[in-house]
């Protein structure tokens, strides 16, 4: 037996088959919405600012008077990914040692934050970097010297570890 | 002998044992931090206090029974220290009640008063014994809010050790060390209290030749190796047993090693050859022969310069040169320096393939090295093996036989296996006149310069071997570093950096080292000119060697390892196993 109920024009109601009504409210939807503002933003022209609960890109202290980071290996130890890797080596300062290589492997990072979460210097912190694009495996593995950010830059991560860690 | 109770465990004492040692060989662990069974009792850490107690009489002498039959303990009102306390008859020890624990807590409360907790800069940490008690036995919060004490940091007290004051828990054993095992009795204790602290006398140095095992004896950082310092963290790294090659003692060592580079070199215990230590030069002198100045790539000399090339070039470069001279105008030289495996392949090698008569090996001597305690005046590891496997040491009259021989061409090729040939120069010179050298050498040298073939050989870190020491024991090592020999190959230590790194990751970007064990390199060498030799790895070798060299005989890499070294002769009568101290553990171990 053939089916002959429920098809499209059984479903529309007398006003909807006139379609002209249904155009009118779409139009009006449109315009509506034209004159409302925007919650889309045009990046990467316009960029988003990330509250300090944003984990992007870890990144190494640097105080004044030098880097915060003694070397201790427990954020390497704490990665669940690996993606640290720390080297460290003896100064002539009260700290006694800094890295001297300090990588990491942002193609194995998964931000979970257990680096900053271990760090006993709160030296390792996470930023509002998420632009993260590299064009080979090699340049994703990034070294001290392109880790490190004046603490200037990380006032308010810092601030809001103090107050919620 | 005595019968004493530990816990409820009945335990039968050797006579003039402390509770602590009839413990320790019971399986039952009392913690402690001044104790070493090598050292004198001091008995000032307090760590080891347990409850003691007899059983009760009454007073016509009989003892007493409760009415479910148990013994009736009368304890003393006081906690005594199990190091000092000797074991007699019928005594009960409680080592877990609350008594014993709350102390151990508090007496952990008071070391961390002024312990300035820094782990995460410490080289001890990891394998920390204080670290490891305060996770075991302590409550794991300070009460302490005042300012902790403020002493020296970073002292050098020689040229191999390092002294951090604040971090001392004052357990003596160093001091002990210095005066009992070192016999350089040159620290004290000075001040009192919590400013008590250690110092060297005026004007003297803790420079003895055996100043390093201080580093592994101090239960916490006090003691850290300069050569170590801030290298890297214990539990980076993977650590297997070897044995020294620095003199023919055969100290049992761990290697520790992090991205294929050997950092650490330590004592490991056995109590039948080192017991718990090293000397100095032991452990400094592994790391240049196992890290420095290696030959990684086999090379052979095209147009009088020596290129980089495969080992099946190599091979068969040299195979084609070698087919020119007769049997007896080869001339083999072997070293004490080889393992057990290597010489009798290199005697194999002679006798059967090449034929030659000239083998010689030469000892190492220097008489300024030995003195009583562990060093030998024979500074190769495997001189015993190689006169057991029937090698006979050439002597200086020799030389200038062999000399003549080369001068006449009657020797017109040789075949040197991992000797330098150091102590002979005016012989090295002497080798330049042959028409054709096989080198199988681990480090470059004067020889490997002269050479038209250099086979690149395995160290003793990068295989599996066995030296015999000055007394006649054979110990059985394994491989601690990579080559591209035994790259996959199961049941070697890792870190874990090795078990997870991948192709693109930093730590895995080092030189391979395309060596082979001797014994390796000669079947290839053998079985391209007459031989048919079928060794899969180093034990089918030593099983040979079993079979055919009577001191050897019933020996296996399995029972040298559980015995920790057989003697010859002695391969189906082995040392008991013995349960070796161990005064803190590595973690992950």
């Amino acid at each position: 037996m053939n089916i002959t109920k429920n098809t499209a024009s059984d479903r529309l109601s007398f006003w909807e088959k006139l379609y002209l009504p249904e155009i009118a409210k779409g139009m009006a939807l449109t315009f509506k919405t034209m004159f409302e503002p925007k919650f889309t933003r045009s990046y990467p022209e316009e960029k988003m600012t990330p509250s300090p609960s944003f984990r992007g890109r870890p990144v190494l202290v640097v105080e004044e008077t030098g880097g915060r980071c003694v070397a201790c290996g427990l954020c390497s130890r704490v990665c669940p990914a690996l993606a640290i890797e720390v080297r460290p080596g003896p100064i002539d300062a009260e700290k006694e040692r800094m890295p001297k290589v300090f990588e990491i492997n942002m193609l194995r990072c998964i931000f979970c934050g257990f680096c900053e979460e271990v760090c006993p210097e709160e030296a390792i912190v996470m930023s509002k970097d998420y632009e993260l694009v590299f064009t080979s495996p090699e340049d994703a593995i990034l070294p001290k010297d392109k880790l490190t950010v004046p603490i200037a830059q990380l006032q308010d991560r810092l601030e809001w570890l103090r107050q919620y860690r | 002998m005595a019968q004493i109770v530990i816990d409820g465990k009945q335990i039968t004492t050797e006579s003039n044992q402390t509770i602590i040692q009839a413990a320790l060989q019971n399986g039952i662990e009392i913690p402690h931090f001044c104790w070493h069974p090598e050292l004198s009792v001091a008995g000032n850490c307090r760590m080891c206090l347990v409850e003691i107690g007899n059983q009760k009489k009454s007073p016509t002498g009989a003892l007493e029974f409760n009415e479910s039959g148990e013994p009736v303990v009368q304890w003393f009102p006081k906690l005594q220290i199990a190091c000092a306390t000797p074991a007699t008859e019928g005594m009960f020890v409680n080592t877990h009640t609350k008594k014993v624990v709350d102390s151990q807590e508090s007496v952990m409360e008071f070391l961390l008063i002024n312990h300035p907790l820094d782990c995460p800069i410490c080289d001890e940490a990891g394998e920390c014994k204080l670290q490891e008690y305060a996770f075991d036995h302590s409550k794991g919060e300070s009460r302490f809010i005042e300012t902790k004490n403020h002493k020296p940091k970073h002292v050098e007290w020689g040229p191999n050790v390092m002294y951090d004051a604040e971090r001392c828990i004052s357990c003596s054993r160093c001091i002990r060390y210095a005066k009992e095992i070192a016999k350089q009795d040159v620290l004290t204790f000075v001040n009192r209290g919590d400013k008590v602290t250690i110092e060297l006398f005026e004007d003297t140095k803790f420079d003895n030749p055996y100043s390093m095992n201080v580093v592994e004896l101090c239960p916490v950082g006090a003691l850290t190796s300069i050569d170590f310092r801030f290298k890297s963290r214990v539990w980076e790294m993977s650590f297997t047993e070897s044995i020294c090659t620095g003199c023919s003692r055969g100290c049992n060592i761990k290697i520790g090693v992090r991205n294929n580079k050997v950092l650490r070199v330590q004592p490991s215990t056995n109590m039948y050859v080192n017991k718990y230590w090293l000397c100095d030069y032991g452990r400094l002198s592994q790391y240049p022969k196992l890290n420095d100045n290696r030959i990684i790539n086999n090379q052979i000399r095209i147009d009088g310069e020596l290129k980089d090339s495969t080992f099946d070039v190599a091979k068969q470069f040299a195979l084609e040169n070698l087919k020119q001279f007769k049997s007896n105008e080869i001339l083999l030289v072997g070293s004490p320096n080889s393992t057990n495996e290597d010489l009798f392949a290199l005697q194999k090698f002679a006798k059967t393939v090449v034929k030659s008569s000239h083998i010689e090996i030469f000892k190492n001597i220097d008489d300024s090295f030995g003195d009583d305690f562990l060093k030998t005046n024979d500074k190769s590891p495997n001189s015993k093996g190689a006169e057991v496997l029937g090698f006979t040491f050439t002597d200086s009259a020799n030389i200038s036989k062999i000399k003549a021989t080369i001068y006449t061409k009657h020797i017109k090729c040789a075949i040197i296996m991992n000797e330098d040939l150091q102590n002979q120069s005016d012989l090295i010179s002497t080798l330049s006149k042959l028409d054709f050298i096989v080198v199988l050498a681990s480090n470059h040298n004067a020889i490997s310069k002269l050479a038209n073939v250099v086979f690149s050989l395995s160290t003793y870190a990068e295989t599996d071997g066995s030296f015999t020491n000055v007394d006649g024991r054979v110990q059985h090592f394994t491989a601690a570093l990579v080559t591209k020999e035994n790259l996959h190959r199961m049941g070697m230590k890792m870190s874990r950096w090795d078990k997870f790194g991948a192709h693109n990751d930093h730590w895995t970007q080092k030189d391979e080292r395309d060596a082979k064990p001797g014994w390796k390199i000669l079947q290839h060498l053998a079985n391209g000119m007459s031989g048919n030799w079928n060794y899969k790895k180093a034990e089918d070798v030593f099983n040979e060697i079993a079979e055919q060299v009577k001191p050897f005989n019933k020996m296996t890499y399995e029972n040298m390892q559980k015995h920790q070294g057989l003697k010859l002769e002695k391969g189906n009568n082995p040392d008991p196993v013995l349960i070796n101290y161990v005064s803190h553990y590595k973690k992950p171990d």
